[in-house]
């Protein structure tokens, strides 16, 4: 009885490390590609998700609906209306979907407001309906009805002056290629008090690797994307015909009815709207939960439809298999951890099994994060200053497991919960004026190839290749490290091969012809 | 040019047109209960609106109102809602110029 249970579990444990081993597969090409494609050296050069400054100057100006949902937001609220009304763009209204009942009202009730260029107008609601979907449904039946776009921003995003006009650019580039483009999404860059403590700098690292490795591979294989809440473009009518729905990710379930209506997303880390990070544990858990929790909710809901419909594409339909599961990775991770204990304690193993295979699923797939993260914030050219912050990513992943794990298994059995909103707190560490000077400016003038560290005393720029190499090296080793004995015993064969006398004499007669 | 007020479906609507700017919405005490957490509201700048106002609240806005130069104008609510939306005052323009019309003439003897 013993042996079988130590066998099942091995095998169990193997099965779930295979099956994790694919997530960090994907991890470790995207990192490769986003390595190359975003290298100043390289001609593609990314140019495919590069906005053009003053793209609409004297061009027609379409009309565009900033949406910004507010659920008790006093500490954030000015900051946002300030940025929003101060954007270069002559063309525009903001409108903002209030569901608050504290001192947020008076910033709506403050007539600074109404005297302001753009229009401003607030939609307030007495109760929480729908919550964000129910509150940004009902600001749309009061959008202006000239509007072609509608932007939306979460209250802690303070976005730069040029967003419109970077988002109508890309849009005006990708709408021509391919399947009709409903969406663009820019880089939540999640940075403005990245140094508050061990958690911000751990989630600044996470959506470093998130936003400028992994929807960037995704972007480039033409894969399905999500519009994530927040610094997204979306095409008026699409979103007139579409609706908000009432799903706790309202974003997700907007995404997959856009793509089964057949258009697509597309994604540019090259625009960029800095935000807060969640502070505490408890509010981070929070968030996941909800995320975990409406995801899969919403693929029960739409996996037979997406699967079958004929409108989406291979590869999208590939990008959906893989991220249709992917809170259930929490489950499979902390399943395959206890069987393989389990299979330890026993030490019953499949006949196929080695220690290369064993220990290197291991640790392929516990780096596959932190390196995706490490490349992210070294593409962005933070590398020195954020690299802590892989290490308490990695903490906080584990840490998340468990809650993540639960909320999916309440997202895949059961209703879809409530909405649990994270508070922001209007605290930052970073300063807006650096935050204006680096992203886009740093990254055009070449991060990953100088940008980021200090020019030496000549004037010479620090060369960065050797990391972009080391990384790119670190990826392909990870790849092979739990076949390694596999592929070192095929090298054995083969070099045997080649040295055996016949081959030998064989090359020699050719070489002598 | 002009500052209204309106009571349709249920709802209030203020609204200027013109240069005038719509009055601070902290003019209203709060125990009137007008543009608080419990009830639907909203504004732009030139329309505030808010739905399901009861009498005893109406009444009392009346006075705040009225205080403030605002003026009861009878108006389709279709064109409220969309001057809301849109902020294009010909919408409104129409009935304010009519009610105007109808307001008694004011004569100035000119001084020799």
């Amino acid at each position: 009885m013993e042996f079988h249970v130590g066998l099942a579990t091995s095998y169990l444990a193997l099965t779930l490390g295979g099956f994790y081993f694919i997530y960090a597969l994907k991890y470790y090409l995207s990192t490769l590609i986003a390595l190359n494609l975003l290298d100043p050296e390289n001609p593609v050069l990314g140019h495919f998700m590069a906005p053009e400054a003053d793209d609409f100057s004297g061009r027609c100006m379409p009309f565009v609906s900033i949406h910004i949902p507010f659920y008790n937001e006093v500490n954030v609220a000015r900051r946002v209306l300030n940025a929003c009304v101060e954007l270069d763009y002559p063309n525009y209204e903001v409108l903002v979907a209030d569901d608050s009942i504290d001192q947020t009202l008076d910033v709506l009730r403050d007539s600074e407001w109404r005297i302001t260029s753009p229009i401003v107008k607030f939609v307030h609601r007495k109760d929480r309906g729908g919550f964000k979907g129910g509150a940004l449904q009902q600001a749309l039946s009061y959008m202006h009805p000239e509007a072609e776009f509608v932007v939306v921003f979460d209250a802690d995003f303070v976005p730069p002056p040029d967003i419109i006009g970077k988002f109508l650019g890309v849009y005006e580039r990708v709408r021509e290629s391919g399947k009709p483009v409903a969406a663009v999404q820019g880089y939540q860059l999640h940075y403005l008090n990245k140094n508050e403590n061990w958690l911000t700098k751990g989630v600044r690292a996470e959506y470093s690797g998130s936003y400028m490795v992994e929807r960037v591979a995704e972007e480039a294989l033409g894969a399905m994307k999500m519009v994530s809440g927040s610094v997204f473009m979306l095409r008026a009518d699409t979103l007139r015909d579409l609706g908000w729905t009432t799903s706790i990710t309202e974003d997700w379930e907007l995404t997959l009815r856009m793509y089964l209506e057949g258009y697509r997303v597309a994604y540019t880390p090259l625009i960029q709207a800095p935000a807060e990070i969640p502070n505490t544990v408890s509010r981070l858990v929070r968030q996941r939960m909800r995320w975990a929790e409406g995801h899969t909710y919403a693929v029960r809901q739409y996996f037979w439809r997406a699967i079958t419909s004929t409108r989406l594409s291979v590869a999208e339909k590939l990008e959906f298999l893989y991220f249709a599961p992917y809170y259930l990775q929490s489950l499979f991770f902390i399943l395959g951890t206890a069987c393989w204990i389990v299979s330890e304690v026993y030490r019953s193993r499949p006949p196929f099994w080695t220690p290369t295979l064993g220990w290197g699923l291991v640790i392929s797939n516990f780096l596959a994060i932190p390196v995706m993260g490490l490349a992210g914030v070294f593409l962005e050219g933070d590398l020195l200053e954020d690299y802590p912050g892989v290490f308490s990513f990695t903490a906080v992943s584990i840490m998340l497991a468990p809650f993540q794990a639960l909320a999916a298994l309440r997202g895949l059995l059961g209703n879809e919960g409530t909405w649990i909103r994270t508070l922001k707190t209007g605290y930052i560490t970073e300063s807006y004026i650096g935050l204006k000077f680096r992203g886009l400016f740093r990254w055009l003038q070449g991060v990953g190839t100088f940008g980021g560290g200090e020019a030496d005393r000549k004037g010479n720029p620090p060369q960065w290749v050797p990391t972009r190499r080391l990384l790119s090296g670190a990826c392909l080793f990870l790849i092979l490290l739990p076949f390694l004995d596999r592929v070192t015993y095929l090298i054995g064969l083969v070099s045997r091969f080649l040295a055996t006398e016949r081959v030998i004499e064989a090359l020699r007669g050719m070489m002598v012809g | 040019m002009g500052k209204h007020f309106a009571l349709n479906g249920g709802n209030l609507y203020i609204f200027t047109t013109g240069n005038d700017v719509l009055l601070n919405l902290n003019s209203f005490p709060r125990g009137l209960g007008l543009f608080e957490d419990d009830t639907a509201w909203r504004v732009s700048p030139w329309v505030a609106v808010v739905e399901d106002v009861l009498q005893r609240q109406l009444e009392r806005a009346q006075i705040v109102l009225r205080l403030h130069g605002y003026e009861r104008t009878p108006m389709p609510m279709e064109a409220l809602e969309a001057y809301f939306v849109d902020g294009n005052e010909l919408r409104v323009l129409e009935k304010v110029m009519e009610k105007q019309m109808l307001l008694p003439q004011i004569t100035v003897d000119e001084e020799d």
